[in-house]
Protein backbone atom coordinates (compact mmCIF):
# COMPACT_ATOMS: atom_id res chain seq x y z
CA UNK A 1 0.00 0.00 0.00
CA UNK A 2 1.56 3.62 -0.75
CA UNK A 3 2.24 5.84 1.84
CA UNK A 4 0.23 8.71 0.21
CA UNK A 5 -2.63 6.71 0.43
CA UNK A 6 -2.56 5.86 3.96
CA UNK A 7 -2.02 9.54 5.00
CA UNK A 8 -4.80 10.26 3.20
CA UNK A 9 -6.89 8.09 4.11
CA UNK A 10 -5.96 7.98 7.94
CA UNK A 11 -5.93 12.18 7.75
CA UNK A 12 -2.15 11.71 8.88
CA UNK A 13 -0.77 15.08 9.91
CA UNK A 14 2.60 15.04 8.20
CA UNK A 15 5.70 16.63 10.37
CA UNK A 16 8.45 16.19 7.96
CA UNK A 17 8.27 18.61 4.53
CA UNK A 18 10.94 17.48 2.16
CA UNK A 19 10.68 16.17 -1.06
CA UNK A 20 10.85 12.49 -1.87
CA UNK A 21 9.57 9.78 -4.55
CA UNK A 22 6.34 7.84 -3.14
CA UNK A 23 6.66 5.27 -0.80
CA UNK A 24 5.31 1.86 0.08
CA UNK A 25 4.28 0.40 3.06
CA UNK A 26 5.58 -3.56 3.33
CA UNK A 27 3.85 -4.06 7.11
CA UNK A 28 3.01 -2.60 10.08
CA UNK A 29 4.83 -2.71 13.54
CA UNK A 30 3.61 -1.01 17.14
CA UNK A 31 5.19 -0.78 20.27
CA UNK A 32 6.65 2.16 22.46
CA UNK A 33 9.90 0.36 23.54
CA UNK A 34 12.53 0.65 21.14
CA UNK A 35 14.40 -2.48 21.44
CA UNK A 36 11.25 -4.32 20.86
CA UNK A 37 10.90 -2.52 17.49
CA UNK A 38 14.66 -2.84 16.93
CA UNK A 39 14.33 -6.73 17.20
CA UNK A 40 10.61 -7.03 15.54
CA UNK A 41 10.63 -4.41 13.13
CA UNK A 42 11.30 -4.94 9.20
CA UNK A 43 12.60 -2.77 6.75
CA UNK A 44 9.94 -1.15 4.77
CA UNK A 45 7.57 -1.62 8.16
CA UNK A 46 5.15 1.43 9.15
CA UNK A 47 5.92 2.04 12.28
CA UNK A 48 3.00 3.13 15.09
CA UNK A 49 4.39 4.37 18.34
CA UNK A 50 3.39 6.76 21.32
CA UNK A 51 7.47 7.82 21.08
CA UNK A 52 8.13 11.58 20.26
CA UNK A 53 11.68 10.96 20.85
CA UNK A 54 14.59 11.87 18.16
CA UNK A 55 15.91 8.12 18.85
CA UNK A 56 12.92 7.33 16.45
CA UNK A 57 14.55 8.67 13.86
CA UNK A 58 17.86 7.27 13.71
CA UNK A 59 16.18 3.97 14.41
CA UNK A 60 13.92 4.22 11.58
CA UNK A 61 16.93 5.20 9.42
CA UNK A 62 18.68 2.10 10.55
CA UNK A 63 16.25 -0.29 9.95
CA UNK A 64 14.65 1.60 6.93
CA UNK A 65 11.17 1.70 7.58
CA UNK A 66 9.01 3.54 5.43
CA UNK A 67 7.38 5.97 7.87
CA UNK A 68 6.44 6.43 11.65
CA UNK A 69 3.70 7.42 13.25
CA UNK A 70 3.03 9.36 16.91
CA UNK A 71 -0.23 8.23 17.64
CA UNK A 72 -2.63 8.96 20.53
CA UNK A 73 -1.95 13.21 19.93
CA UNK A 74 1.98 12.38 21.77
CA UNK A 75 3.94 15.29 21.22
CA UNK A 76 6.50 15.55 19.17
CA UNK A 77 9.66 17.29 19.86
CA UNK A 78 11.41 19.95 17.50
CA UNK A 79 14.53 17.91 17.48
CA UNK A 80 13.41 15.03 16.10
CA UNK A 81 10.98 16.36 13.24
CA UNK A 82 14.69 18.71 12.04
CA UNK A 83 16.52 14.97 12.35
CA UNK A 84 13.79 13.21 10.66
CA UNK A 85 14.07 15.45 7.73
CA UNK A 86 17.78 15.50 7.49
CA UNK A 87 17.71 11.79 7.42
CA UNK A 88 14.61 12.12 4.71
CA UNK A 89 11.91 9.88 7.28
CA UNK A 90 8.41 10.09 6.65
CA UNK A 91 6.82 11.79 10.45
CA UNK A 92 3.18 11.94 11.27
CA UNK A 93 0.83 12.39 14.06
CA UNK A 94 -2.75 11.46 14.84
CA UNK A 95 -4.89 12.17 17.43
CA UNK A 96 -6.50 8.86 17.12
CA UNK A 97 -5.26 6.52 19.60
CA UNK A 98 -2.77 4.12 18.33
CA UNK A 99 -5.71 1.09 18.62
CA UNK A 100 -7.54 3.06 16.22
CA UNK A 101 -4.77 3.82 13.78
CA UNK A 102 -3.70 0.02 13.69
CA UNK A 103 -6.86 -0.93 13.21
CA UNK A 104 -7.21 1.30 10.29
CA UNK A 105 -4.29 -0.07 8.67
CA UNK A 106 -5.54 -3.49 9.51
CA UNK A 107 -9.14 -3.47 7.91
CA UNK A 108 -7.12 -1.99 4.82
CA UNK A 109 -5.12 -4.92 4.40
CA UNK A 110 -1.75 -4.30 5.77
CA UNK A 111 -0.53 -6.70 7.64
CA UNK A 112 1.45 -7.42 10.82
CA UNK A 113 5.14 -7.14 10.30
CA UNK A 114 6.17 -10.85 11.69
CA UNK A 115 2.78 -12.75 11.79
CA UNK A 116 3.23 -16.03 13.39
CA UNK A 117 0.35 -18.28 14.42
CA UNK A 118 -0.61 -17.87 17.95
CA UNK A 119 -2.68 -21.32 18.26
CA UNK B 1 44.03 13.51 51.39
CA UNK B 2 41.94 11.18 48.85
CA UNK B 3 40.38 7.83 50.13
CA UNK B 4 38.29 5.10 48.58
CA UNK B 5 34.69 5.51 49.77
CA UNK B 6 32.09 2.86 49.14
CA UNK B 7 29.07 4.23 47.41
CA UNK B 8 25.25 3.22 47.00
CA UNK B 9 23.62 5.99 44.76
CA UNK B 10 20.00 4.88 44.29
CA UNK B 11 18.02 4.47 47.89
CA UNK B 12 14.72 5.12 48.12
CA UNK B 13 12.76 5.42 51.27
CA UNK B 14 8.96 5.23 52.81
CA UNK B 15 8.20 8.52 50.51
CA UNK B 16 8.17 5.86 47.61
CA UNK B 17 4.67 4.10 47.38
CA UNK B 18 6.93 1.03 46.06
CA UNK B 19 9.84 0.88 48.81
CA UNK B 20 8.42 -1.07 51.87
CA UNK B 21 7.98 0.61 55.40
CA UNK B 22 11.56 -0.48 56.71
CA UNK B 23 13.13 1.99 54.29
CA UNK B 24 13.46 5.07 57.39
CA UNK B 25 16.09 6.95 58.23
CA UNK B 26 17.35 5.42 60.75
CA UNK B 27 17.42 1.78 59.88
CA UNK B 28 18.86 2.88 56.46
CA UNK B 29 22.01 4.46 58.23
CA UNK B 30 22.35 1.58 60.25
CA UNK B 31 21.75 -0.88 57.59
CA UNK B 32 24.51 1.18 55.54
CA UNK B 33 26.84 1.54 58.55
CA UNK B 34 26.20 -2.30 59.21
CA UNK B 35 27.63 -2.80 55.34
CA UNK B 36 30.19 -0.35 55.50
CA UNK B 37 28.80 2.35 53.51
CA UNK B 38 30.16 5.85 53.39
CA UNK B 39 27.93 7.75 50.71
CA UNK B 40 24.24 6.96 50.35
CA UNK B 41 22.29 9.13 47.66
CA UNK B 42 18.50 9.18 48.76
CA UNK B 43 16.82 9.24 45.63
CA UNK B 44 12.59 9.07 45.80
CA UNK B 45 10.75 9.24 42.91
CA UNK B 46 9.86 12.75 42.56
CA UNK B 47 10.60 14.13 45.89
CA UNK B 48 13.31 15.20 48.13
CA UNK B 49 11.16 15.66 51.33
CA UNK B 50 13.04 12.92 53.19
CA UNK B 51 16.61 13.46 52.26
CA UNK B 52 17.21 16.20 55.39
CA UNK B 53 16.07 13.30 57.82
CA UNK B 54 18.51 10.88 56.27
CA UNK B 55 21.13 13.65 56.66
CA UNK B 56 20.38 13.97 60.51
CA UNK B 57 20.19 10.28 61.12
CA UNK B 58 23.44 9.83 59.66
CA UNK B 59 25.08 12.75 61.75
CA UNK B 60 28.42 11.64 63.55
CA UNK B 61 28.06 8.43 61.58
CA UNK B 62 30.62 9.01 59.02
CA UNK B 63 28.00 8.80 56.36
CA UNK B 64 27.38 11.26 53.93
CA UNK B 65 24.00 11.77 52.22
CA UNK B 66 23.33 13.47 49.07
CA UNK B 67 20.48 15.24 48.23
CA UNK B 68 18.81 13.29 44.85
CA UNK B 69 15.52 12.25 43.19
CA UNK B 70 14.79 9.38 40.55
CA UNK B 71 12.71 11.37 37.64
CA UNK B 72 10.55 9.60 35.38
CA UNK B 73 10.08 11.68 32.06
CA UNK B 74 7.70 11.23 29.19
CA UNK B 75 9.60 8.61 27.14
CA UNK B 76 8.78 5.97 30.89
CA UNK B 77 12.65 6.43 31.08
CA UNK B 78 14.25 6.96 34.69
CA UNK B 79 16.74 8.99 35.59
CA UNK B 80 18.53 9.72 38.78
CA UNK B 81 19.24 13.53 39.62
CA UNK B 82 21.89 14.49 41.89
CA UNK B 83 21.80 18.39 43.39
CA UNK B 84 25.13 19.87 45.61
CA UNK B 85 22.72 21.54 47.89
CA UNK B 86 19.24 21.53 49.46
CA UNK B 87 17.93 25.05 47.86
CA UNK B 88 19.22 23.68 44.20
CA UNK B 89 17.50 20.35 45.05
CA UNK B 90 14.01 22.15 46.35
CA UNK B 91 14.29 24.38 43.04
CA UNK B 92 14.56 21.31 40.69
CA UNK B 93 11.54 20.02 42.89
CA UNK B 94 9.32 22.84 42.33
CA UNK B 95 10.32 22.30 38.63
CA UNK B 96 9.13 18.83 38.66
CA UNK B 97 6.07 19.33 40.86
CA UNK B 98 4.56 21.90 38.45
CA UNK B 99 5.34 18.97 35.35
CA UNK B 100 3.90 16.45 37.32
CA UNK B 101 0.18 15.30 35.90
CA UNK B 102 -2.59 16.23 37.79
CA UNK B 103 -5.29 14.25 36.29
CA UNK B 104 -3.97 11.23 38.46
CA UNK B 105 -3.91 12.12 41.43
CA UNK B 106 -5.38 9.00 43.54
CA UNK B 107 -3.28 6.71 45.14
CA UNK B 108 -3.57 2.90 45.32
CA UNK B 109 -5.61 1.51 48.34
CA UNK B 110 -2.82 0.33 50.77
CA UNK B 111 -0.47 2.51 48.57
CA UNK B 112 1.93 4.82 51.95
CA UNK B 113 4.12 8.20 50.81
CA UNK B 114 5.10 9.41 54.06
CA UNK B 115 7.48 12.04 55.00
CA UNK B 116 9.62 11.39 57.63
CA UNK B 117 12.09 12.80 60.72
CA UNK B 118 15.15 11.59 61.52
CA UNK B 119 13.89 9.76 64.59
CA UNK B 120 11.38 7.77 62.09
CA UNK B 121 8.28 9.25 62.74
CA UNK B 122 5.58 10.29 59.87
CA UNK B 123 5.59 13.74 60.04
CA UNK B 124 3.08 13.71 56.91
CA UNK B 125 1.43 11.69 53.95
CA UNK B 126 2.16 12.78 50.79
CA UNK B 127 -0.77 13.26 48.59
CA UNK B 128 -0.07 13.49 45.42
CA UNK B 129 1.01 10.34 43.45
CA UNK B 130 4.39 10.88 42.60
CA UNK B 131 5.15 7.99 40.78
CA UNK B 132 3.64 8.79 37.10
CA UNK B 133 6.04 10.38 33.71
CA UNK B 134 6.56 14.08 33.60
CA UNK B 135 5.35 16.01 30.51
CA UNK B 136 9.46 16.55 29.97
CA UNK B 137 11.24 15.05 28.01
CA UNK B 138 15.37 12.72 28.69
CA UNK B 139 16.56 15.55 27.26
CA UNK B 140 14.39 18.34 29.04
CA UNK B 141 15.55 16.14 32.40
CA UNK B 142 19.01 16.12 31.49
CA UNK B 143 19.40 20.48 30.70
CA UNK B 144 17.43 21.35 33.97
CA UNK B 145 19.63 18.81 36.32
CA UNK B 146 22.71 20.57 34.72
CA UNK B 147 20.95 24.11 35.17
CA UNK B 148 20.63 23.66 38.38
CA UNK B 149 24.34 22.08 38.84
CA UNK B 150 23.46 18.30 39.55
CA UNK B 151 24.50 15.05 38.12
CA UNK B 152 22.14 12.89 35.82
CA UNK B 153 22.71 9.12 36.22
CA UNK B 154 20.95 7.16 33.68
CA UNK B 155 19.01 4.43 35.96
CA UNK B 156 19.17 0.26 35.72
CA UNK B 157 19.90 0.86 31.78
CA UNK B 158 19.58 -3.18 31.30
CA UNK B 159 16.42 -3.38 32.20
CA UNK B 160 13.84 -3.79 29.71
CA UNK B 161 11.68 -0.96 30.41
CA UNK B 162 11.91 2.13 32.67
CA UNK B 163 15.50 2.78 31.13
CA UNK B 164 17.42 4.49 28.46
CA UNK B 165 18.07 1.61 26.82
CA UNK B 166 15.39 -0.05 26.68
CA UNK B 167 12.73 2.48 26.56
CA UNK B 168 14.43 4.70 23.53
CA UNK B 169 17.54 2.07 22.44
CA UNK B 170 20.50 3.95 22.94
CA UNK B 171 21.76 7.19 24.41
CA UNK B 172 20.81 9.91 22.09
CA UNK B 173 24.32 11.57 21.02
CA UNK B 174 25.41 14.50 23.08
CA UNK B 175 22.90 13.34 26.54
CA UNK B 176 24.47 15.33 29.78
CA UNK B 177 24.50 12.19 31.33
CA UNK B 178 27.42 11.74 34.08
CA UNK B 179 27.09 7.86 34.59
CA UNK B 180 25.36 4.93 33.98
CA UNK B 181 23.76 2.61 36.72
CA UNK B 182 24.02 -0.51 35.59
CA UNK B 183 24.34 -4.85 37.14
CA UNK B 184 26.09 -6.20 33.87
CA UNK B 185 30.04 -6.05 33.40
CA UNK B 186 31.56 -3.37 31.33
CA UNK B 187 32.55 -5.43 28.67
CA UNK B 188 28.74 -7.45 28.30
CA UNK B 189 27.21 -3.91 28.21
CA UNK B 190 29.65 -2.51 25.82
CA UNK B 191 28.68 -5.76 23.89
CA UNK B 192 25.28 -5.44 23.58
CA UNK B 193 24.62 -1.61 23.65
CA UNK B 194 28.00 0.41 21.78
CA UNK B 195 26.45 3.57 22.81
CA UNK B 196 27.45 3.15 26.14
CA UNK B 197 31.22 2.85 25.60
CA UNK B 198 32.88 5.76 27.25
CA UNK B 199 30.49 6.62 30.30
CA UNK B 200 31.57 5.92 33.40
CA UNK B 201 29.41 2.78 34.86
CA UNK B 202 28.04 2.88 38.73
CA UNK B 203 26.12 -0.25 40.78
CA UNK B 204 23.51 1.11 43.18
CA UNK B 205 21.24 -0.97 44.33
CA UNK B 206 17.72 1.04 43.98
CA UNK B 207 16.72 -0.55 47.38
CA UNK B 208 12.89 -0.70 47.93
CA UNK B 209 13.81 -2.30 50.95
CA UNK B 210 16.38 -3.15 53.72
CA UNK B 211 17.64 -6.12 52.38
CA UNK B 212 17.96 -5.07 48.89
CA UNK B 213 20.93 -2.82 50.53
CA UNK B 214 22.85 -6.10 50.41
CA UNK B 215 24.33 -6.78 47.20
CA UNK B 216 27.26 -8.39 45.69
CA UNK B 217 28.81 -5.42 44.02
CA UNK B 218 29.43 -2.01 44.96
CA UNK B 219 30.43 1.50 43.76
CA UNK B 220 33.20 2.87 44.85
CA UNK B 221 34.71 6.68 44.82
CA UNK B 222 38.50 7.75 45.27
CA UNK B 223 37.48 11.28 46.43
CA UNK B 224 38.93 14.01 49.07
CA UNK B 225 37.62 13.16 52.68
CA UNK B 226 34.52 15.82 52.70
CA UNK B 227 32.50 14.54 50.56
CA UNK B 228 30.53 16.49 47.98
CA UNK B 229 28.97 16.64 44.61
CA UNK B 230 31.61 17.95 42.65
CA UNK B 231 34.03 15.58 43.89
CA UNK B 232 31.83 12.56 42.50
CA UNK B 233 31.88 14.54 39.26
CA UNK B 234 35.25 14.68 38.87
CA UNK B 235 35.79 11.20 40.10
CA UNK B 236 33.20 10.34 36.80
CA UNK B 237 35.41 12.28 34.64
CA UNK B 238 38.91 11.08 36.30
CA UNK B 239 40.05 14.50 36.74
CA UNK B 240 42.35 15.31 40.02
CA UNK B 241 43.42 11.96 40.72
CA UNK B 242 39.47 11.02 42.01
CA UNK B 243 38.56 8.08 40.14
CA UNK B 244 35.49 5.32 40.25
CA UNK B 245 35.38 1.62 40.09
CA UNK B 246 32.67 -1.38 40.62
CA UNK B 247 34.15 -3.87 43.22
CA UNK B 248 32.33 -7.82 43.86
CA UNK B 249 33.39 -8.56 47.58
CA UNK B 250 31.10 -11.53 49.09
CA UNK B 251 27.43 -10.49 50.13
CA UNK B 252 27.67 -10.27 54.04
CA UNK B 253 24.68 -12.40 55.43
CA UNK B 254 21.37 -11.10 56.77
Amino acid sequence: MLLSQIAEELKLNRLTDFQAAEKTVGGVYVADLISLVMANAKQNDLWLTHQGHQNIVALASLLQLSCVIIGGGMPCQEETIRKANEEKIFLFNSMLPIYELAGRLYLRGLQPSAYAEMD
Amino acid sequence: MLRWIKADLHVHTVLSACAELDMSPREIINTAKLLGINLLAVTDHHAIDNVVACQEAARGTGITVLFGMEVQTREEVHLLCLFPNEFLANSFAALVDQHLPRSMLSLHTGEVQAVVNASDQVVRFEQRKLLASLDLSVEDVCNAVARHQGLSIAAHVDRPQYSLLGNLGFIPPGLPVAALETISDAAELHRKHPSTVGYPLLCSSDAHSLPMLYKEKYTYFYVAEDVTLSEISMALKGEGGRRVCIKTEAKIKI
